[in-house]
């Protein structure tokens, strides 16, 4: 186990945060993209139109 | 090509990567989740790095991703330049910001292990570097050439030439450490002498990513499903304005 609090475990855990957060934010931001697709295309359609998809 | 466009029926994508999407997102959840355990916790530290070489479970899988997600994108690139598959291009469209997102996270990591191991942030004169860094920037300029185009026909075909002619340089960060001399390590996985890795190491690596992999191709699918949901309803709205 990496010891918390020293020069190398910092590095590691920037490392492994910036990559665990960037991908949840990525999910995030791709989850709120599919909502705003799914909206317009009801909007536009008509919600049977989309929920025959 | 037959089988190829099977895929490339809208209707019939939509209905085959809506029970995908869930089942690979959750199943690169778990894989990731298991590599950073075993990553952060479990495998000892490396013999003349120390603990600082746990930062590759997080930056290899983001090279490899990077560089495959070039590739691929490249390839939907060509497919719809030849073809003219509409769901090609929405694939390659929906790549390049998590191709981006990958290349930087391996640039941004990489950095973060460079400075205790090489003691440097980044080094101009290295081939390896350097040329992730231009992959970083072929991506923001895809999706920015993409973006000022005005139509769809326009931002494909700019787009496709401009993922064709990068993808040169993806055998150049291949094979950059073995052209020229470099701070970066050699290859230690994908060699034709098999990795040169204990399986302590190599075990948890491949999982990360194959993890990262899953979970980009279940944010890439649903990407492509906007994209097809948002293309409907522009296509229907121009339809009723021709109607008028």
């Amino acid at each position: 186990m990496i010891p918390v609090f020293d020069d190398t475990a910092t590095f590691i855990w920037v490392a492994y945060s910036l990559t665990i957060f960037s991908w949840v934010a990525a999910t995030l931001g791709v989850l709120q993209r599919t909502r705003t697709a799914k909206r317009q295309f009801e909007r536009t359609l008509g919600k049977k139109e989309y929920q025959d998809q | 090509m037959k089988s190829l466009s099977v895929f490339a029926n809208p209707h019939r994508f939509m209905m085959m990567s809506k029970p995908v999407i869930p089942v690979i997102g959750i199943a690169g959840f778990l894989c990731v989740a298991f590599s950073t355990w075993q990553g952060l916790y479990i495998v000892r530290p490396e013999l003349y790095q120390g603990d600082a070489a746990r930062i590759m479970f997080v930056h290899v899988p983001m090279a490899w991703l990077a560089m495959a997600a070039y590739t691929f994108l490249a390839l939907a690139s060509f497919i719809w330049f030849v073809w003219r598959h509409e769901l090609a291009d929405l694939a390659a469209k929906s790549i390049a910001p998590l191709g981006a997102l990958s290349t930087g996270l391996c640039l941004a990591t990489g950095s973060v292990w460079g400075k205790p191991t090489w003691g440097t942030w980044f080094q101009w004169d290295d081939a390896r570097l350097v040329s992730v860094l231009v992959m970083f920037f072929l991506y923001l300029g895809y999706m920015a050439v993409r973006q000022a185009m005005d139509t769809h026909q326009r931002a494909a075909r700019a787009g496709a030439i401009i993922a064709m002619v990068g993808v040169i340089n993806v055998p150049i960060i291949k094979f950059s450490v073995d052209i020229w001399s470099s701070l970066h390590q050699d290859a230690s996985v994908l060699r034709i002498d098999g990795p040169a890795m204990p399986g302590e190491y190599l075990m948890p690596l491949l999982l990360g990513a194959l993890g990262y992999t899953l979970i980009f191709g279940s944010l890439t699918l649903m990407l492509m499903r906007s994209e097809i949901y948002m293309r409907r309803a522009e296509a229907k709205v121009l339809q009723g304005l021709v109607e008028k």
